[in-house]
């Protein structure tokens, strides 16, 4: 980003607390958002563990942000909850996201291929278009987890392809995932999932 | 069919515990928050039941997955070969 001349803001170790990066998202109306840490279903979690950065409660901050996360499981319900209440896009995955320490640079290749196009595409003034990024993501992973699978690693390869399989770009286009709720399921599958879907929104 | 599919199942099965019990001894998995070594791994695979269905079907479909892609090219490449001999 240094290098193509994107101003940006770093909070990293301490700093990435909900407080601190609260303000900074509120300060920053423009920014787009990007989180690599742990994650939940239901929001990003802080340093330390404790606390929640984003979740159902303050989603209302990534309104009209690009969201780009490498995080456990949020694209299960909060990412997609995040996207329902007005983000641009998010960039999420809908399960535990794993690798293995011998194929680190793969599994780094992997995770920050899909920023890498979307921040090309926009530094030549170009229209996002998630799901072609989301399609060449996937296709990375794909002949990552081959190389993998060529040099026995097959551990690797099939989180590799767990990960790729889990991974989501919401971007207003997509059907939504399954809910837990057992009410939230029956009014989508009677009445859809637009009406199904507002009808049981949590306040 | 059900003795099939238990052989099947155990074959799955044998196949993911020789791919734990390949793994170099400094390998690490990352899965979330939880960083296993390979005895936690080996450890967690017999006392989690569900941990050891996951990683079984992770590894069969990824196996299965990679063979049918690259025994299909080649399948496909050699397809191509023969009908442009036949010309």
């Amino acid at each position: 980003m240094k290098k193509a001349g994107t101003s940006y803001l770093d909070y990293s170790g301490d700093e990435a607390m909900p407080p601190v990066v609260q303000d900074m998202l509120k300060a920053w109306k423009s920014a787009h958002f990007l989180f690599y840490d742990h994650g939940s279903e239901t929001g990003l979690v802080a340093q330390g563990g404790v606390d929640y950065i984003i979740d159902k409660s303050n989603d209302e901050l990534l309104i009209g942000r690009i969201v780009y996360t490498l995080a456990c499981s949020w694209g299960l319900d909060g990412g997609w909850e995040a996207k329902r209440k007005g983000a641009g896009a998010v960039h999420c995955y809908a399960a535990v996201v794993g690798f293995m320490t011998s194929a680190l640079p793969e599994f780094q290749e992997s995770f920050n291929h899909g920023f890498k196009l979307l921040h090309e595409r926009m530094s030549e003034g170009l229209e996002p278009n998630f799901k072609g990024i989301l399609a060449l993501e996937k296709e990375k992973m794909t002949e990552l987890s081959d190389k993998l699978m060529k040099q026995g690693n097959f551990m690797a390869a099939a989180w590799m392809n767990t990960n790729r399989d889990s991974l989501k770009w919401y971007d207003g286009n997509d059907e939504p995932p399954e809910s837990k709720c057992f009410w939230r399921r029956l009014a989508v599958r009677l009445f859809g999932p637009k009406l199904g879907w507002s009808l049981l929104k949590r306040k | 069919m059900k003795q099939k599919a238990a052989e099947l199942g155990r074959q799955i099965l044998n196949n993911t515990i020789k791919v734990i019990m390949n793994l170099p001894d400094g390998e690490k998995m990352v899965l979330g928050q939880e960083i296993l070594t390979k005895k936690e791994i080996i450890k967690k695979f017999w006392a989690d039941e569900k941990f050891a269905f996951n990683m079984a079907e992770q590894l069969d479909k990824s196996v299965k997955e990679f063979l049918f892609r690259t025994q299909y090219k080649k399948a496909r490449r050699k397809r191509k070969r023969n009908n442009s001999d036949g010309l």
